[in-house]
């Protein structure tokens, strides 16, 4: 492995690996074969906007690519219209109904799939030769036919399926739709314009070749299970990993092969595992993950699915909706990533690495990590159904106010294991906050640095516990301050070193050793200039100081050799050209020589 | 390189790209994505052995500025964190003293401010066995 795994434990150790070293990772991937470094993010690629651009959607439904571009469908709880939209490959344009592109990210749809939808559709989205069929996955049920299938055919033409089963032409409806070897498959359709009869939950229906009219009988359909319209073998999910088709009841796995309407077959491959929701299955180098309700499992071919469940029993355990897993394989990282998506936010909550063979997953209630693999790769957001901060900072005060910095202070709302504090600064009277950083667990302070002299601030913090933030603390007056003068003479208000502590060292280093550390309050380019008075049993006065050493920006340690026995003082202060913060609080070690 | 990978909002209008920059988007804003590491426990006497450990220490290299904290844990109790920042392209060592007796010590680190990459290189946990398990 790389050179993080050297010396990660001091002394008896040397040869442990990085399976040893870590007990979690959060926020941090490798690169290369084993640099360790911190996750990139993510930015915004796209808007989607209603037709005209009044207003943007209330919901992104689909995202897939499409012949040379990338295709998405949007929904407004609004115009309860459900939207496609067509961008280029890489998201950097999006194309109009007339097929002229936009260089703008506020995409507009190039039509409209449904109206009268009140609610966010699931969507599938098939792609035939330059050709898209979009299925709505609530279009019928027993009592009634809602959305029909529809059609894209580029720049803008957005028209409903229809096919002829010999009494006459009906819309066709389907729960689902796949393209499987030049052939059109959808799902929960049979040949009736009547809701009743049409609503077949086992049926899987495929056109004839090149996506062609759908097929009317015989060798145009299969039936899955035995169990008509049980929801035990109904099709939740129909993909294409390598050369198989798989069709995922709720609780049943089918495989189809075959390169024609009269050579299709089927093969039940499990009557236990299927796939749990219409997302929750994607394929990543000709195998296919999925998510069933015993969690996940990965299978190619023929073979027997392989449950991957036991390396995250918790996490799979916490997965109250199953059939709201999405999964989606990310190229970049070689990982198939899990979401859930309960509460209407985005949440990756574990990622299996296929390239390692290892689960990326929660770690209980620190979050994401790697607990349950061993491995560490870039994993985002918060674990699901984890507890939030139990309430905010509260006291709000400002400390050590200098040209530049400032210290935050608050007393803890919550200080379990996990839970940081977030503090965000802005001018009085702006509107807009600027992140100051993140303080560790039961930190009851911050520095805000980066601040401009003699200007009027406020800041505010919050608790942040499994990506959840507690109610923020201020703005009110004890966390708003105004920044000192700046100056160049004697006496300028630089912000002091905080925290310093002095041990003996004498069982370490040798006789008179003195151990000192601080902190620097981060003064561009500060020095750090140390006195010492002693022996002495009281404290001493100013006068009775002198300097030992001044030690260069960044460093915020030394060790001092005392020449005789008694009890020593210490203060540091920081220095920059004839400029100084002032002194901290003294500190005093007593010591045998 | 590889395809794009994207994510679609549930409760939103946004298409995210993903694996980009050192930000993610929030619901409201950006927010900056921290790495937050912890070492297992080291026991150099074994589970009930005792240690009087001096430090823990982190090697990170930045390519433009940094703030993090380091957390010392001896016995599962966090000591007294440290906090430390700086500036520019370099490789930063910090260390925080624990002069804490106790069986385990084990080492926590969270960014808290980052601008650019940042790679941990190296956490060393330092001290000395008192008495071994028997």
């Amino acid at each position: 492995m790389g050179p993080f795994t050297k010396g990660v434990i001091e002394g008896a150790n040397r040869e442990l690996s990085l399976e040893g070293a870590l007990r979690f990772a959060r926020n941090v991937r490798f690169d290369g074969i084993g640099r360790l470094k911190a996750r990139n993010g993510d930015e915004v690629a796209m808007t989607l906007k209603v037709t005209g651009g009044s207003s943007n959607v209330t919901s992104v439904v689909e995202v897939i690519q499409f012949a040379d571009f990338a295709l998405a469908v949007g929904h407004s709880t609004v115009t309860d219209e459900v939207y496609l939209y067509r961008f280029t490959a890489a998201m950097t344009g999006w194309y109009n109904a007339a097929g002229a592109l936009q260089s703008n990210l506020n995409a507009e749809p190039v039509g409209v799939l449904w109206t009268a939808c009140t609610t966010a559709p699931a969507v599938s989205i098939a792609e035939g030769l330059n050709e898209a069929y979009i299925a709505h996955n609530g279009s019928l049920n027993a009592t009634a036919l809602s959305f029909p299938l529809k059609k894209y055919t580029m720049p803008g033409t957005i028209a409903t399926v229809t096919a002829d089963f010999g009494a006459g032409v009906v819309n066709v409806y389907a729960l689902g739709a796949v393209s499987y070897n030049q052939h059109l498959w959808i799902w929960g359709f049979d040949k009736t314009a009547v809701a009743g009869t049409a609503y077949r939950p086992e049926k899987l229906r495929h056109s004839a070749p090149y996506f062609d009219t759908i097929v009317a009988a015989g060798s145009g359909s299969f039936d899955i299970g035995h169990r008509v319209r049980s929801a035990r073998e109904g099709i939740q999910c129909g993909i294409v990993a390598g050369e198989v088709l798989y069709i995922g009841g709720a609780f049943g796995l089918w495989a189809i092969v075959g390169e024609g309407r009269d050579s299709f077959q089927k093969k039940p491959l499990s009557s236990v595992v299927g796939i749990a929701g219409l997302k929750a299955a994607c394929e990543a180098n000709g195998v296919l993950y999925g998510w069933s309700y015993r969690g996940p499992f990965r299978v190619s071919g023929f073979s027997m699915p392989e449950e991957l469940h036991v390396g995250i029993p918790d996490t799979v355990a916490a997965i109250a909706n199953p059939q709201r897993v999405i999964a989606a394989y990310d190229e970049d990282r070689d990982q198939v990533c899990y979401f859930y998506d309960s509460s209407g936010v985005r949440k990756k909550f574990a990622s299996y690495d296929i390239t390692r063979d290892v689960w990326l997953g929660p770690d209980s209630a620190i979050g994401v990590g790697i607990a349950c693999a061993n491995r560490i790769t870039p994993v985002t957001s918060s674990a699901v159904a984890l507890d939030p901060p139990t309430g905010p900072p509260t006291a709000a005060s400002t400390s050590s106010i200098g040209s530049t910095t400032a210290v935050a202070n608050w007393a803890n709302g919550d200080v379990s294991a996990g839970t940081s504090t977030t503090v965000e600064y802005r001018i009085q009277g702006a509107t807009a906050w600027s992140s100051a950083g993140t303080a560790g667990t039961a930190a009851t302070s911050f520095t805000i640095t980066g601040l401009s002299n003699n200007t009027a601030y406020e800041w505010r913090a919050a608790h942040l516990k499994n990506g959840q933030l507690s109610a923020y603390l201020g703005p009110v007056a004890g966390s708003q301050f105004t920044t000192a003068e700046s100056g160049t003479g004697t006496g300028d208000p630089m912000s002091p070193p905080t925290g310093l502590v002095a041990y003996d060292y004498t069982y370490y280093i040798g006789a008179g050793a003195v151990y000192m550390s601080w902190t620097n309050s981060g003064e561009t380019d500060a020095s750090t200039q140390i006195v010492r008075a002693g022996p002495s049993g009281a404290a001493p006065a100013d006068g009775d100081y002198s300097a030992i050493v001044t030690k260069t920006p960044d460093l915020n340690g030394h060790v001092d050799f005392v020449p005789s026995t008694g009890t020593w003082w210490y203060k540091v202060r920081h220095v920059r050209g004839v400029d100084s913060s002032a002194y901290t609080a003294a500190v005093s070690v007593p010591m045998v020589v | 390189m590889a395809g794009f990978f994207y994510y679609g909002e549930d409760s939103g209008a946004r298409i995210l790209r993903a694996n980009t920059g050192v930000t993610q988007v929030t619901s409201a804003s950006t927010e900056q994505v921290h790495m937050h590491v912890k070492t297992w426990d080291w026991l150099p006497a074994g589970p009930i052995g005792d240690n009087v450990f001096r430090e823990v220490a982190a090697v990170l290299k930045v390519s433009n500025g940094i703030s993090f904290s380091l957390t010392p844990v001896v016995d599962e109790e966090d000591q007294l964190l440290r906090s430390f920042s700086v500036a520019g392209a370099r490789t930063v060592e910090a260390s925080a003293p624990v002069l804490e007796r106790g069986a385990r010590a084990a080492a926590e680190l969270i960014t808290t401010s980052r601008t650019g990459d940042v790679e941990l290189e190296d956490i060393l946990i330092s001290g000395k066995g008192l008495r071994t398990t028997p």
